[in-house]
């Protein structure tokens, strides 16, 4: 099976949402704030820069079947929009039903080879955890979406009903690229121009791993799965070291951290292939990868529309045919349970 | 003959914690409530003076916040990096496949039982600086591979 | 002939940390008028993150006899490091500083009475001894003022700045220190410490285990924010040694932001060479606290991607609790004889001011 993880859908705009909202939202947003999207949604994906999709860039259901359904048999879509950028208890949690609710009816409805990310709020957990048991019970929704910077790693006490959610319907959490907060990306405040943002955009998926693994809640939901997603993941190894090597001083803080971190990591992480902050020589590129320990951890990904340059085809260049066809789809299809889940639908050969 | 007299019992009471120094090894000793350990006193890790160290129980968690404390079960933290050791076995009590201190058997015996050894016979070493009274209770350390 | 041991050649330490046996000691170099603030600091709230598990940030072996913090006491620091690891020079960074306000005259006063007393009761006290240079250091102009003030003291070998910065530290308004340090050839350390108001990009961590993990964080963003600044261009013999960052979270940053330039040289064209290259033109590393892989080849691995072998100085950090035993980090049997000789007694002094006498063995 060959599994594309990482698909982004461009956010919607308003009057494609307009049927999924409450009346009274749809006519707040469209009279009262002209409203096109959360702020997350522009910073996170800047659209000037050449790496993302540009505005007149959003690829339609046919542009996905061409470029990227013809070469696998399932894709993971992910239609970032920010949400936790809004403040509102209310409004907040109503566009992530709509999100989902517009994500199945307009993609995952037009083909059978599409699975779906869900969006939600993590800032209000309650309504969170709704909308999880809401589209949980519908298999074409394989993940749920929560961008790596926020104002608290998401292994805090206060998220765990989400987690929990998650693992109680089978869906892996999608700890995704990006995410706009009131607080810092850094631990020295923010930069100062979308290079240096972009530079740093690794530090959040690190801060969360720390959080999720000293957090015990891995321990507490065995089940959980989490898919980090989009983040480079040449940083891994070394943080790993860090972590186990840093762990022997530590573990009387955290004593339900029984194994070495970095076991926790390989149980229950997975990271995306696209993009891969790659080493300049092959030699290099099979060291980064002896040191992650087992190609098994990474799924492919084309990220799709954006375009990233060298990585992946350099990555299955440097793995062996077995290790290839394991990154290429073999891993996503146990890690999200592609053949064994219930969507409606004939399960992909 | 890997046995050695460190000291009259009366010397090392509950609550000692030092290094000495035993055929050119350095050892720390600790008595504790009566029960008397003993580990090679260099951390495995980077070579601290677990001697210096700090003795806590054990503790685990099955869950988080769950905290269970076994103070019957003494852990010796090294001074600088903080690593742990079982103050009986020498185990680290993470990860025990790799890291271990050198454990050794610590016993308490009567003097009139050390005298009566002569050097060709199996029995316990004795400093120099330590004379051998028949009526005391001497702490012996054996350096043999357990 | 074989190379020999860094023991008997002689070390040199780039990281080690001398204190106040007491906040006393500082007011015989500090005017009368400042006593009263100086008694009475305020500093930023600071949250208690996690259960830290030892009161204070030392080796509990390290306490000197005499009292005092561990660090305070030259014979306890010949005694317990210095003479038995035949350190031939030992660069002091005293950390008194992250206590203290970082900007403003009383700022300057603090930091110039630290590093008066630096001179008169360390770095004159023994010739193995080198000082970094304490600085206001959220403060560009009375930083520049101070470092411009004790730079022709030949035993200050730095400026310290914290790695914790209020902006990353590429931001102008840093860019008086950088002017200063490089007319004195000085380079500029980056330590650990240093209070921003935030702790990392998720929020301040639950646990104290956790934010040791996130320690390495700033120095990401401080390198991207200097390889960005053009500080560089502006001044080419600038240097900076980031310490006590370890060394495994360079060579990912490398490689992403060589991706990011690939990708976006044309939207920044002031840009004109790879960040790898800006980085191993003007970056130096301290080896603590080096990173321990499980599997040992992956540490000469390492080495070899950074590809900065005359850039990486040995530190111990003596007498924090998380130091690196000189004999036993950096074992020759993973790295190599000349590397572990070249980083423990030679590399250090391609980064700093050091005499000549200093390569001679004691």
């Amino acid at each position: 099976m060959r599994v594309d993880c990482d698909v982004h859908v461009a956010a919607p705009q308003r009057d494609a949402l307009a049927p999924y909202l409450p009346s009274h939202w749809e006519e707040y947003l469209r009279v009262l704030m002209n409203y096109r999207q959360p702020p997350g949604v522009n910073w996170t994906y800047p659209v000037w820069p050449a790496m993302f999709a540009g505005p007149d860039d959003a690829p339609t259901i046919s542009d996905l079947q061409r470029d990227v359904l013809a070469g696998v048999d399932v894709a993971i879509l992910h239609c970032y929009y920010g949400l936790e950028s809004l403040n509102h208890p209310y409004l907040a949690p109503a566009l992530a039903r709509a999100v989902n609710s517009w994500l199945a009816d307009e993609w995952l409805e037009r083909d059978t080879r599409l699975r779906g990310s869900a969006v939600v709020a993590p800032q209000f957990p309650d309504a969170a955890v709704e909308e999880i048991e809401r589209i949980g019970a519908d298999g074409r929704f394989v993940e749920i979406m929560l961008p790596a910077w926020a104002t608290a790693g998401y292994g805090t006490q206060r998220f765990w009903p989400i987690l929990s959610a998650a693992a109680r319907h089978g869906l892996v959490v999608g700890i995704t690229y990006g995410g706009l907060t009131a607080t810092p990306p850094t631990p020295v405040n923010w930069m100062g121009s979308f290079f240096e943002d972009y530079g740093v955009a690794t530090l959040p998926f690190a801060s969360q791993l720390a959080s999720i693994v000293y957090s015990g809640v891995l321990s507490e939901y065995p089940d959980l799965k989490l898919t980090v997603s989009e983040s480079g993941w040449t940083w891994l190894p070394a943080f790993m070291w860090r972590m186990d090597a840093e762990w022997r001083a530590f573990q009387r803080e955290i004593p339900w951290v029984a194994q070495p971190p970095s076991e926790y990591v390989r149980r229950h992480f997975r990271f995306t292939t696209q993009p891969t902050d790659m080493p300049p020589t092959a030699k290099e590129f099979r060291q980064v990868i002896d040191q992650l320990g087992s190609p098994e951890l990474l799924l492919h990904a084309s990220d799709y529309p954006h375009r990233y340059g060298a990585g992946v085809v350099e990555l299955l260049d440097v793995l062996s045919d077995e290790a290839a066809e394991r990154v290429l789809g073999g891993c996503a299809a146990d890690w999200y349970a592609l053949d064994g889940r219930a969507t409606g639908v004939p399960a992909v050969e | 003959m890997a046995k050695y007299v460190i000291a009259p019992v009366a010397a090392l009471p509950p609550g000692t914690q030092r290094r000495v120094t035993v055929a050119g090894r350095n050892v720390a000793i600790w008595n504790i409530r009566g029960r008397f350990y003993a580990l090679r006193d260099v951390c495995p890790h980077h070579g601290g003076p677990l001697s210096a160290g700090q003795v806590v129980g054990r503790i685990s968690a099955s869950r988080p916040g769950c905290y269970v404390h076994d103070v019957a079960q003494p852990m010796v933290r090294c001074p600088w990096h903080g690593w742990e050791y079982d103050l009986a076995t020498g185990q680290s009590w993470f990860d025990p496949r790799e890291s271990r201190v050198r454990a050794y058997d610590v016993t308490v015996e009567p003097g009139s039982e050390i005298c009566t050894a002569t050097s060709r016979q199996p029995g316990p070493y004795v400093a120099e600086t330590i004379t051998i009274s028949v009526e005391d209770d001497y702490v012996v350390v054996d350096l043999a591979r357990r | 002939m074989p190379t020999p041991d860094p023991r008997q050649l002689g070390i040199i330490d780039c990281d080690i940390h001398n204190a106040m046996a007491s906040k006393d000691v500082l007011r015989a170099y500090l005017a009368q008028r400042w006593h009263v603030y100086y008694d009475h600091l305020r500093v930023p709230g600071r949250v208690q993150l996690g259960a830290r598990p030892q009161p204070d940030f030392f080796r509990r072996d390290a306490f000197p006899p005499s009292g005092g913090a561990p660090g305070s006491d030259l014979t306890v620091l010949c005694e317990q490091y210095l003479d038995p690891f035949n350190v031939r020079a030992g660069v002091l960074s005293p950390l008194d500083p992250i206590f203290w306000p970082t900007s403003g005259d009383l700022s300057l006063a603090l930091n110039a009475a630290l590093n008066d007393w630096m001179v008169a009761e360390w770095l004159s006290q023994d010739d193995r001894l080198y000082g970094a240079i304490s600085v206001p250091l959220e403060d560009g102009a009375r930083a520049a003022e101070e470092i411009a003030r004790v730079a022709g003291e030949p035993r200050f070998v730095m400026v310290l700045l914290l790695v914790t910065s209020r902006e990353p530290l590429g931001s102008t308004k840093y860019w008086p220190i950088y002017e200063v340090a490089a007319a004195h050839g000085l380079p500029v350390a980056v330590h650990v410490a240093g209070f921003s108001g935030t702790a990392t990009a998720t929020g301040y961590p639950t646990y104290h285990a956790e934010s040791h993990l996130t320690m390495v964080m700033p120095y990401v963003a401080q390198t991207t924010s200097l390889v960005y600044s053009g500080v560089f261009d502006r001044w080419p013999t600038l240097q900076f040694v980031m310490e006590e960052g370890g060394l495994g979270w360079l060579p990912p940053l490398m490689w992403r932001l060589d991706r990011a330039w690939n990708s976006m040289r044309d939207d920044y064209p002031h840009l004109k060479v790879p960040p790898s290259q800006v980085i191993r033109e003007h970056f130096w590393l301290t080896t603590q606290p080096l990173d321990e892989p499980e599997e040992p080849a992956f540490l000469s691995q390492l080495l070899d991607q950074l590809g900065m072998d005359e850039r990486i100085l040995f530190a111990s950090d003596y007498p924090h609790w998380d130091f690196d035993n000189p004999d036993r980090v950096l074992p020759a049997a993973l790295v190599g004889r000349e590397r572990r000789e070249q980083i423990m007694t030679r590399n250090a002094r391609g980064a700093l001011r050091l005499p000549e006498e200093v390569g001679v063995a004691r």
